[in-house]
C-alpha cells in the first residue's frame, strides 16, 4: 500500500445543487457519503433523464444553504463499528427518515424547513414557471456515480492556465485531496486503481468527470463565467476530476491518507 | 456526446419511397435498449470519401422490442435521409448517441385521436403500439397518406386492427391534393371522437390543417399536442409558417469558433449544431440535450428559437447566451459567437 496524499476536505451537500458543507467524520456508504444530496427539488419543464432543478438555471439557487438539523446524527449509522466490525460485513443500517430534516436558508437570510410549501412558492414564479416538486431519499442523489474526488493541484492548474477566480468548491466534489507527490490532474492516472481512504472506505476510481455549466458558477457570488468550462472542454475534453465506486464502506475525515492498494496488498 | 457503434442488421422496404433500419449496437456497446416512443437518435456516418453526415432519426419501433429500428421517407427528406435511404446497407457501420426525446401525451382515461401523415407515422407507430399492448384507452388513427402504395407500415396497422378489434380504428385518406376534401373528411372523423386527447404529428402542412378544423370544432387547446415530426419544434412551424407566407427561406448564418468567422449552409429544421458538423467545422458540444453547456453559444445578431434550454438562466438568456444543439434561425441575419 502506498501513501499518495491526503484528504484536505470532505464535502456533502444535503440538497443537490445548494452550498454544501463539510463533513469530518462522515460515513460512505455504497450508495455515498450519507447525507449527500439527499434532497432534491424536480422541475415539471426539466427532462426525464434529468429532471433536477439546478442552479444552472438559476445561478444564485448555489447561495442557499441546507444543513441538518440534527447534524451530528445524519454523519454515521449508530451501529457503523459493529456492523463493519461483523465477519459477515454488515451493512449498517441507515438512521431513521426525521433524522435527515434539512433547514434551508435564502440568501436573503430567510430560513424555511425543506418541506415547508413556502420554500418552493419562493422560488415558483420567482425563478421559474416550472412546477417545483421536493424528492428525499435517505441514498443520495448524485448525477453520475456515488463519489467524486478532485485535487487542490488541479484547481490551482486550472486558476493559472485561465487566470480566474476558481474556488474549489465550484467542482462539488465530495473528497478534495492533497496529492503528495502528483502534480495537477493526477486522480486522472488513477482511473482503474483501487484506492484506500483512512482506516476502511475503499474505493475504485471508475472514470473522469465530465463537467457541465454548473462548474462555472462560483459559490460565493453565483457569478457564471464561461471560460471555465470553455477551458475544459478545449483543454481537457470537458472532463476535470474522478468518480469512484465505494468497494468497502467506512468513515472519512480531513486529515486522512489516501492510498493506492498494490496489486500485492492483501485482499481486505 | 457519447458515440456508440451499430451496425446495420437488416434494411426492410416499408412503402414506395420509405425504408426501414434495424440497427444493432456493437458488442452490447449501449448498456440498455430500453427507450419510448417518440424518442429519436442522432446518427453519425462517415462517407467513402472521409466527409461526415449527421441525422437525427425517429425511432419506429417500439419500446417492447428488442431492436432500435429507424425508417426514412424519402419523400420531403433533406439531403442526409436522402442520401441514407441511397447509401446505407446491411453490414454498414455507424455511429449513434444515446436516445434521446421523447412525446408528451398526458395519460388519461379519454379515446387517443391521432391525426397524422406519412412522415408522422414513424414515431407515432411505436406510440400506438404502446398505447394498445399496455394501457386499455380507445386509440383512433387518421392517416393521410398520398396512395394506397405509400402507406407506411400498413400491414403492421392492419394487424393492430385485428388484434384489437374493439380498441383500435384506423381510417386511412388518400389525399389527392384536395384540401376542402381533405378538412371535411378530417371534420367528420374529429367529430366521430367523444372525450378525446388529439395527437397531432406530420408536416407543418398537415398539422395546421388539423389545428384549423379542430379549433373551428372547439376542441379546446388544452386537448391537443402537436409534433412537428420533420422539425421537433412547435415554435419553428411559426417561422415555418411565415416562410409559406412569402418570407425568403433562410439559407445561411455566420459562426465564430477559434477566433475565425465561418458562413455555414443552413438546412432547414436543423439545429445549428447540426449545420456546423454537416459543415465540417468542429464547435464544442457533448450531450446535444441542452444539459451541459458545452455548446453555449453568444448570439451576436439575428433572431433565434430554441426547442429547450433547460442549462441557460434568465441571466445567460439576457446576456445572449443559446445553445447550439437546441439553436433554430427564423431570420437570415443571424451570428453566434462560440468562443466567447
Amino acid at each position: 500500500m502506498s501513501k499518495i496524499g491526503t484528504i484536505e476536505s470532505v464535502w456533502r451537500y444535503p440538497m443537490k445543487s445548494m452550498r454544501g458543507e463539510p463533513a469530518d467524520g462522515v460515513f460512505v456508504s455504497y450508495s455515498g457519503v450519507m447525507g449527500d444530496r439527499v434532497y432534491a427539488l424536480t422541475s415539471s419543464t426539466a427532462d426525464q433523464e434529468f429532471p433536477w432543478y439546478t442552479a444552472r438555471r438559476q445561478e444564485n439557487y448555489i447561495l442557499y444553504k441546507a444543513r441538518f438539523k440534527r447534524n451530528k446524527r445524519t454523519k454515521q449509522p449508530a451501529a457503523m463499528d459493529i456492523a463493519l466490525d461483523h465477519p459477515a460485513g454488515l451493512n449498517p443500517p441507515y438512521p431513521p427518515e426525521g433524522t435527515f430534516d434539512v433547514e434551508i436558508e435564502t440568501p436573503e437570510g430567510q430560513i424555511f424547513d425543506v418541506r415547508d410549501p413556502a420554500f418552493i412558492a419562493g422560488l415558483e414564479g420567482k425563478y421559474t414557471d416550472a412546477k417545483l416538486t421536493l424528492q428525499y431519499t435517505q441514498r443520495n442523489m448524485v448525477d453520475c456515480r456515488p463519489v467524486s474526488l478532485f485535487s487542490l493541484q488541479t484547481v490551482e492548474q486550472l486558476r493559472q492556465e485561465t487566470n480566474l477566480d476558481i474556488h474549489p468548491l465550484q467542482f462539488r466534489a465530495n473528497f478534495y485531496i492533497n496529492w503528495d507527490e502528483g502534480g495537477p490532474f493526477y486522480e486522472d492516472e488513477l482511473v482503474g486503481k483501487r484506492i484506500k481512504i483512512g482506516d476502511r472506505l475503499e474505493v475504485m476510481i471508475l472514470e473522469r468527470g465530465y463537467r457541465c455549466k454548473l462548474m462555472t458558477i462560483h459559490p460565493e457570488t453565483a457569478q457564471s463565467d464561461t471560460r471555465l468550462l470553455k477551458h475544459v472542454i478545449k483543454t481537457r475534453k470537458g472532463m476535470a476530476g474522478v468518480y469512484a465506486a465505494v468497494l468497502k464502506e467506512g468513515a472519512v475525515s480531513s486529515g486522512d491518507a489516501v492510498c493506492i492498494v498494490d496489486e500485492g496488498d492483501e485482499a481486505t | 456526446m457519447k458515440l456508440y457503434p451499430f451496425s446495420v442488421a437488416k434494411v426492410i422496404n416499408e412503402a414506395d419511397n420509405a425504408r426501414s433500419y434495424l440497427l444493432q449496437p456493437n458488442n452490447g456497446a449501449l448498456p440498455s435498449l430500453q427507450y419510448q416512443p417518440g424518442q429519436f437518435i442522432s446518427l453519425h456516418i462517415t462517407q467513402p470519401d472521409g466527409t461526415k453526415k449527421t441525422l437525427s432519426a425517429n425511432l419506429s419501433s417500439a419500446p417492447s422490442k428488442d431492436t432500435i429500428i429507424i425508417t426514412i421517407n424519402r419523400e420531403n427528406a433533406d439531403d442526409t435521409s436522402r442520401w441514407i435511404y441511397n447509401n446505407l446497407k446491411e453490414g454498414q457501420q455507424l455511429q449513434a448517441s444515446a436516445l434521446r426525446g421523447g412525446f408528451n401525451i398526458r395519460s388519461t382515461n379519454n379515446t387517443l385521436a391521432v391525426l397524422i401523415d406519412d412522415t408522422g407515422i414513424i414515431p407515432v407507430k411505436a406510440l400506438l403500439e404502446q398505447e394498445l399492448e399496455q394501457n386499455r384507452r380507445p386509440v383512433k388513427l387518421f392517416y393521410d397518406c398520398k396512395s394506397y402504395h405509400s402507406i407506411i407500415f400498413r400491414k403492421e396497422i392492419d394487424q393492430l386492427r385485428e388484434n384489437f378489434p374493439q380498441q383500435f380504428e384506423c381510417l386511412y385518406h388518400l389525399s389527392l391534393g384536395a384540401d376542402e376534401s381533405h378538412a371535411n373528411t378530417l371534420k367528420a372523423f374529429i367529430k366521430s371522437c367523444d372525450f378525446a386527447d388529439f395527437f397531432l404529428c406530420g408536416q407543418n402542412k398537415h398539422n395546421l390543417l388539423c389545428e384549423e378544423v379542430l379549433t373551428n370544432l372547439g376542441i379546446s387547446n388544452h386537448d391537443i399536442y402537436i409534433e412537428n415530426s420533420s422539425l421537433r419544434d412547435t415554435q419553428v412551424k411559426r417561422s415555418q409558417k411565415d416562410n409559406e407566407s412569402g418570407e425568403k427561406q433562410i439559407t445561411q448564418f455566420l459562426a465564430t469558433l477559434d477566433g475565425k468567422k465561418h458562413s455555414v449552409q443552413y438546412k432547414e429544421g436543423q439545429t445549428l449544431l447540426e449545420c456546423m458538423l454537416s459543415a465540417g467545422l468542429d464547435p464544442y458540444y457533448s450531450c446535444s440535450d441542452a444539459h451541459c453547456g458545452y455548446c453555449m453559444a453568444i448570439k451576436k445578431t439575428g433572431e433565434l428559437t430554441m426547442q429547450k434550454a433547460n442549462v441557460l438562466s434568465d441571466g445567460d438568456l439576457e446576456r445572449g447566451y443559446v445553445l447550439l444543439c437546441q439553436a433554430i434561425p427564423i431570420s437570415e441575419d443571424v451570428w453566434v459567437d462560440c468562443d466567447a
